[in-house]
């Protein structure tokens, strides 16, 4: 059996950035989150928000700990399965990687363990600052990696030089055409996955009648973010529809099912296609009648424009871009819908004793890492052929190794990945059973890092002190 | 004001009746214009209308959906 290095190397990058991509939506998500509740308790002093935010800094701490492992291999997976994309697009993307370790993993790395180790020991003030800086970190590194993926959906800045990229102006490079687009996407993205993941545990909480006053305020928060994100959302979405229908066409032609130059007037919405590639059509097609003018063109008799558009050597495959924008838009519409429902239910004073509600937004707790792997899916393989839109081809840009390497390294990932979700799983799973009650509600102690420290050091040389003695 | 507020998009609503029944006429209205509203504002913040009808139904939905916010929620968690 003969092994296409290409394949493989494009199943592995799927696979392991697929399970990366869950930890930092999910980091960056539950950082704004904590910041917003520590925040809430320096002003109020409620024990509850001081609760609140010990139980989610946990499982904060084991996503961004996750992530980060993850993170790292991927940038080890551009030399192992495309190395001739790092040799062409290194110097334009080397430094931005070089640059959101330099300023947002440093960022993290010093505020961290003041936030997770130092809530007794330092003053609030300054822990709040530290879990600012900790969140503002989880933003830059978001707004880097977008930028360097922006710059591969729509390459800029650059010039080619012997078959190699040179960059000519690097705040375009940075600040390529769809990067604007693509940032506020992916952080509205990333808020609405960690307010519905915290509204599903409160939820759950509610459900089992334990943990009420914890249960309560966190679905309140939890659903009321996801309330104005969603909304946030659903416009930034369309603008960003409108950016890569201008510079990625054959992406959204794709991501709408359409074959035909133009689609019949009014243009369906097509919810549910078998597309064949082979014959440019669709065997089967499912969708309601005029909705696709309405949404796509904003007119009533608007006409879509379909994949013929793009010759064929240049056509992403549509039966994947496809059902990875519907999964997203359907899980958008899905969280619009609870969140309207939250605002009905919040008027009439029954959004905590409502129990389908309940039950809806624990089943709708993973919602939004789902949606936002379904745009990942949507992002990536619309850009197909391409790895840098218009320069150099996916096939062009995986490295000259066989295929037996890859394979067996991805075969390692698999294993050491089912590891990791599977540790991370148990622990959070145990934290949620264990509920609050093991993260204490008051202080034990607080005032300024000096005096902290100096407790501390007094505590251990006291008791150095009577062992010695002993 | 927020009193008036809250009383006129209970009205509007179908009613916010705390005590009411599990299933009831007012209610089930409500539900639909919900529904609908809400239907009104999807279409309309995804640009359906244009981009200034879709800043102005963004800042709508934020500004009404702070003001329901502010509704107090009872204590008890069963109904």
């Amino acid at each position: 059996m003969r092994l296409d290095p290409e394949v493989l190397a494009r199943l592995q990058f799927a696979f392991t950035v697929t399970f990366h991509i869950i930890f930092p939506t999910m980091s960056i998500g539950l950082a704004a989150f904590l910041v917003i509740i520590e925040g809430l308790w320096l002003k109020t002093k409620e024990p509850v928000y001081l609760q609140i935010y010990r139980f989610w800094m946990g499982i904060f701490a084991m996503g961004f700990g996750v992530g980060v492992v993850t993170g790292i291999v991927l940038s080890f997976e551009f030399g192992l399965g495309f190395a001739k994309f790092a040799q062409i697009a290194g110097p334009a993307i080397g430094p931005m990687i070089g640059l959101e370790v330099l300023t947002a993993f440093f960022l993290e790395a010093g505020f961290l363990g003041v936030m997770l180790f130092g809530l007794h020991r330092v003053g609030p003030k300054l822990h709040f600052f530290a879990t600012c800086m900790v969140a503002l970190g989880t933003q830059l590194s978001a707004s880097w990696i977008l930028s360097a993926n922006s710059w591969m959906q729509t390459p800029d800045g650059i010039a080619m030089q012997n078959g190699r990229v040179v960059v000519t102006n690097w705040l375009k490079v940075v600040d390529n055409p769809s990067w604007p687009f693509r940032l506020p996407h992916m952080l509205m993205a990333s808020y609405i996955t960690g307010s519905f993941f915290v509204a599903g545990v409160g939820a759950w909480y509610l459900l089992c009648g334990k943990n009420e006053t914890f249960g309560r305020r966190t679905v309140s928060l939890g659903i009321g973010f996801a309330t104005l994100a969603m909304a946030c959302q659903l416009f930034i979405g369309d603008i960003l529809y409108g950016a890569m229908l201008h510079y990625q066409p054959s992406k959204m032609q794709a991501a709408e099912g359409f074959w035909e130059v133009q689609s019949p007037s009014p243009a369906p919405y097509n919810w549910i296609i078998v597309p064949d590639q082979a014959h440019q059509r669709n065997r089967f097609t499912l969708g309601t009648p005029a909705l696709g003018s309405i949404w796509l063109t904003h007119s009533l008799t608007g006409r879509v424009a379909g994949l013929k558009n793009t010759p064929p050597d240049r056509q992403p495959i549509m039966g994947m871009v496809f059902y990875g924008f519907h999964a997203m838009f359907t899980m958008a519409i899905l969280m619009f819908f609870i969140v309207v429902v939250s605002l009905w239910l919040r008027l009439q004073k029954r959004l905590f004793s409502t129990r389908w509600f309940l039950r809806a937004l624990v089943i709708m707790t993973p919602a939004g890492f789902i949606a936002t792997i379904a745009g990942w899916y949507t992002a990536e393989t619309g850009r197909q052929p391409w790895v840098i839109w218009g320069i150099l081809r996916t096939a062009d840009a995986v490295s000259p190794v066989p295929g037996g390497a890859l394979l067996s390294t991805l075969i390692a990932f698999v294993l050491i990945y089912a590891l990791f979700i599977t540790a991370f799983l148990i622990f959070t799973f145990r934290m949620i059973r264990r509920g609050p009650e093991s993260a204490p509600d008051h202080a034990e102690a607080s005032g300024s890092l000096k005096n902290g420290l100096r407790t501390q050091v007094m505590d251990y040389a006291s008791a150095a002190h009577q062992g010695r003695r002993e | 004001m927020r009193e008036v507020v809250q009383k006129t998009v209970n009205t509007a609503l179908g009613g916010a009746s705390t005590g009411a029944t599990p299933f009831s006429l007012r209610r089930a209205i409500g539900a639909v214009l919900t529904t609908l509203l809400g239907f009104a504002f999807f279409n309309v913040l995804i640009g359906v209308f244009g981009l200034s009808a879709a800043i102005i139904a963004l800042l709508l939905f934020i500004s009404l959906s702070v003001l329901i916010f502010r509704c107090a929620q009872p204590e008890r968690t069963r109904s």
